[in-house]
């Protein structure tokens, strides 16, 4: 493992000003025993989890703190997320679960939370190209409020289903022409053809994930360049929308990036309450991180990640990025990092803190610090915060413990593999997948210290989530539920978060 | 600190050892003249008997012989005497070429009509990708769209042609046709596997002469992976890693004699496989697959037998190669649109020796003691690889962006090509001549 402890003498200064910080600045505020219904498992989307008794490690041949198994497609990037007894996972039709459909669909997966039964599968089939993307299946993480959930399926559909799917025997509407309807498929209630209806034409495959507040739904379009990466097509299509949960209208949609999307639009939102003023945060295709009053999309700031003079080349051989990640709101600033698609070549980066109660271009007046270059690369993965330490992983595979108030780095970690997935802290741990199929578990706090790295067979482009005391991880076959020998939330003899 | 640089806590040379160059390629004899008539080599493994080459580069890199302008194309160089062959796109057509390999002057270019074909992948060059073979008097090729042609090596005149789509419904795999064929006797064999879930043969006997078809195995997945030839209790063993399957059939034929299947796997398995004399395979496969060690065997029945000895995940060549020096496989992990690792595995536990970061993903060539190892940004070494670690000599900058043709040795010369450059550089030893 390749260890990099700051120096004695910054330890020292680090050791000195943490004294200052207050402990509980950045705690969640979301107690134990909890769904985690969402990506991030908050509108903020930072990945913390108050749950407790949640092991570090476990073996999944033998079973050991596994409790159960679920077979997945072949590919899985949605999920998982808990809510209401269920846990719901977006994957391919690799696994051919419903007799009679057959082939390369996108799919979203729905367990029973206690025995990891599949209830029903919501079915997509496929797109021609260049809307959709072989094998890859759905790829958004859905939203689920109570008995309705939203996600955006490989087709380029906002969609608003039922959590009971058919197996209530109800086919509820006002969509109905369901073409899979056997009780154990997926009850649509109202579709957004975002290609049909709105225009936008996705790059590779639609994948943002929606956040919910009130009654509105915010998501990104996916809108993107061309399948020569020559133009944008429908630069008047929007990016960024909020739609109505009850209805699937539109309410408002704004196309900022336009014609200056680089590749894709495929972050997903945060939502959170910056000085007094609701907002809605969205990583822009075009490199820009944009802040918007959520009732009516009105701007309220934008910031640029790109330093001036960097230069946008395709598969990432330029200088210039944009957003993948989904920025993460807390204390009143924004954190995003600067990516690539995945698939292009690794290199240097941007991780940036934010300050949201800034108004217009705040691209100098709100930068509040900054990593990159060398110190940290490239990211389609989101940061998680506690008790004033900020993880943040990059492509290459290194994950940071910054300062969160200054970006002064405590440690960092070789994974040894690629990150796709993002940091979660749960349980006094930071957990986090790997393309190599391994799940690396770190101990929360300024000293770096790896507990395990648990071997998961297949690759984690995921993020590990916990609820009501279980850990939830999916590979890209599998999903794994993970709980301490004390089984359930109950379990005891643990540390509790933000130890050192 | 650089933060790629990283990592050379536990991956550092413990010890410089000397590695003596016990050479076991299984079965086939290498030839003692300087060739290199088909993908891998000699022997198909990447491994070749050059000596003499020198143990450090100068400054800017080894000197250049010689350096003309191609296509774009990943199909690597075949050497036959003073003549080298290869292929590159040309707008709407396809071209092979010949090139004296002294010079670097172009001896004759065929170009034949390969529109594209859908469905294809966007965002990636639909160039050839499958390397030429050579066989006496002929040049076998196959282009990116499946187009098979025979060419007479002097002339480049086409002798006869098949449509491998059209004729027996081999899967271009939407980014372009990419194994090589293979000799066998008096045929020239193919992948020509079907996408999947539809029929055709998963490889295919042609005669050299005629084209006529001799045989065609049953079905089984497309895939870009060559097929190879290895000797086993007493017989001749065709092996192909094509999907999920790992199968070996009788080459004259084509009846399955063994086969396994892995737990799924993409149809984008590249990795050529690699024998281990006398009676094992070393597979390695991109996406999610990782490598593999299988042990060939006889039941009690007398029925071949196989038997997965190891998997390891994090080794995953996707359109790398390999080479093995000893007990142990050296190449490039390239896992799944993820940074790369130069790595060593032991074959006795299927265990990493060590992993290194530092290069992109890499191509690896085994010459005179030494692994040349050629990443996608073009960047070259020269260096020293033993259980203990890699020692890397020089690195310089030769290609550009994406290099992902494997390199050619043929005695001290190095061929080398990417999308807008061939080249030969000189490896010599300083002094020698």
């Amino acid at each position: 493992m390749n260890k990099r402890p700051c120096s004695a003498a910054m330890a020292g200064i680090l050791a000195a000003a943490a004294a200052a910080f207050s402990s509980g600045q950045f705690q969640t505020t979301r107690p134990a025993g909890n769904d985690w219904p969402m990506l991030g498992g908050s509108p903020d989307r930072n990945a913390v989890s108050a749950e407790k008794g949640i092991p570090h490690e476990w073996d999944i041949k033998a079973k050991k703190n596994v409790k159960w198994v679920a077979p997945l497609g072949t590919y899985a990037y949605g999920g998982p997320v808990v809510a209401g007894g269920r846990v719901y996972v977006s994957t391919n039709n690799g696994g051919e679960f419903r007799p009679g459909i057959k082939g390369d669909k996108g799919c979203l997966l729905c367990f029973d939370e206690r025995s990891g039964k599949l209830l029903w599968q919501a079915t997509h089939d496929k797109l021609d190209k260049p809307y959709d993307w072989p094998e890859q299946g759905v790829a958004s993480t859905p939203f689920v409020d109570g008995e309705r959930l939203y996600y955006v399926s490989n087709r380029g559909e906002l969609v608003c289903a039922d959590a009971r799917g058919f197996g209530d025997g109800e086919n509820d509407g006002p969509f109905k022409a369901e073409k899979y309807k056997d009780r154990l498929d997926g009850d649509f209630i109202w579709i957004l053809d975002m290609i049909g209806q709105l225009g936008v034409i996705p790059h590779a495959l639609a994948a943002s994930s929606p956040v919910l507040a009130g009654e509105l739904i915010f998501v990104c379009t996916s809108n993107g360049v061309d399948e020569n990466y020559e133009k944008v097509p429908a630069p008047q299509a929007p990016s960024f929308m909020a739609v109505n949960k009850k209805t699937g209208r539109v309410v408002w949609k704004r196309n900022d990036p336009g014609k200056n999307i680089l590749h894709g639009q495929w972050s997903s939102p945060a939502y959170g309450t910056i000085g007094n003023q609701p907002q809605v945060i969205f990583g822009g295709g075009d490199g820009w991180c944009y802040g918007f009053e959520p009732l009516t999309g009105e701007p309220l700031w934008k910031f640029d990640i790109n330093p001036k003079g960097t230069v946008w080349k395709p598969e990432g051989a330029g200088t210039k990025l944009f957003i993948v990640a989904t920025p993460v709101i807390c204390d009143n600033k924004v954190f995003v990092g600067g990516g690539v698609d995945p698939a292009s070549a690794p290199g240097d980066g941007h991780l940036y803190a934010i300050d949201a109660t800034k108004r217009g271009d705040v691209t100098q007046t709100g930068r509040l610090w900054h990593v990159g270059g060398e110190d940290f690369g490239r990211t389609v993965s989101s940061v998680a915060i506690a008790d004033g330490l900020l993880y943040a992983v990059d492509l290459d595979g290194f994950l940071s413990c910054f300062d969160v108030h200054t970006g002064k780095r405590y440690w960092r970690y070789d994974v040894q593999a690629g990150v796709w997935g993002s940091p979660c802290v749960v349980d006094g741990k930071v957990m986090l997948g790997s393309t190599d199929g391994e799940l690396v578990v770190l101990q929360h706090g300024r000293t770096l210290k790896e507990l395990a790295r648990n071997d998961m067979r297949h690759a984690v482009y995921t993020t590990p989530v916990a609820a009501n005391g279980v850990l939830y991880v999916a590979t890209r076959r599998f999903l794994y539920a993970i709980h301490g020998p004390g089984e359930g939330p109950n379990a005891t003899g643990v540390a509790a978060p933000g130890g050192k | 600190m650089p933060r790629r640089s990283s990592s050379t806590r536990l991956w550092v040379l413990k010890r410089l050892t000397v590695v003596s160059l016990a050479l076991t390629t299984g079965g086939s004899a290498a030839p003692a003249f300087a060739q290199w008539l088909q993908w891998g080599g000699p022997n198909r493994d990447f491994s070749c008997n050059a000596t003499g080459l020198a143990d450090k580069w100068p400054e800017g890199g080894p000197p250049t012989i010689w350096s003309s302008a191609i296509g774009p194309g990943h199909s690597s160089v075949v050497v036959d005497g003073d003549t080298l062959y290869t292929m590159c796109r040309r707008d709407e057509k396809d071209a092979v070429l010949a090139y004296n390999a002294k010079t670097g002057e172009l001896v004759w270019e065929k170009q034949y009509d390969a529109p594209i074909r859908e469905p294809v992948l966007t965002g990636f060059p639909l160039s050839p990708h499958s390397t030429p073979l050579v066989v006496g008097e002929r040049i076998f090729t196959v282009g990116g769209m499946t187009e098979f042609h025979c060419l007479n090596k002097k002339t480049g005149e086409i002798l006869w042609s098949h449509d491998l789509m059209k004729e027996l419904g081999t899967s271009h795999v939407r980014r372009g046709y990419g194994a090589s064929p293979i000799a066998y006797q008096d045929m020239v064999i193919l992948n020509t596997g079907p996408n999947r879930g539809q029929d055709g043969p998963g490889l295919t006997a042609f005669k050299q002469d005629t084209g006529e078809v001799v045989w065609k195995s049953e079905t089984f997945g497309g895939g870009y992976t060559s097929p190879i030839l290895a000797e086993f209790n007493g017989e001749d063993h065709l092996i192909v890693a094509l999907g999920a399957d790992r199968i070996g059939l009788d080459p004259s034929t084509g009846k399955i004699r063994w086969r396994t299947q892995v737990d799924f796997q993409s149809y984008g398995i590249m990795a050529t496989p690699l024998w281990i004399a006398p009676d094992k395979l070393f597979c390695s496969a991109g996406y999610g697959g990782g490598a593999r060690l299988f042990k060939i065997g006889l039941n009690d029945e007398g029925e071949y037998a196989v038997e997965e000895l190891w998997h390891y995940l994090k080794m995953q060549v996707t359109h790398g190669t390999v080479a093995r020096i000893g007990d142990v496989v050296y190449g490039c992990h390239e896992g799944s649109f993820a940074p790369a690792f130069l790595m060593a595995i032991d074959l006795k536990t299927g265990k990493p020796l060590w992993r290194k970061r530092g290069f992109a993903k890499a191509n690896v060539l085994h010459a005179d003691g030494k692994l040349i190892i050629l990443d996608e940004e073009g960047t070259l070494a020269l260096a020293t690889a033993t259980p203990e670690g890699l020692e890397v000599h020089s690195k310089v900058k030769v290609l550009e962006r994406l290099s992902w043709t494997a390199p050619t040795l043929v005695g001290t010369t190095l061929y080398l090509r990417d999308h807008h450059t061939i080249k030969a550089l000189d490896l010599r030893a300083a002094g020698d001549s």
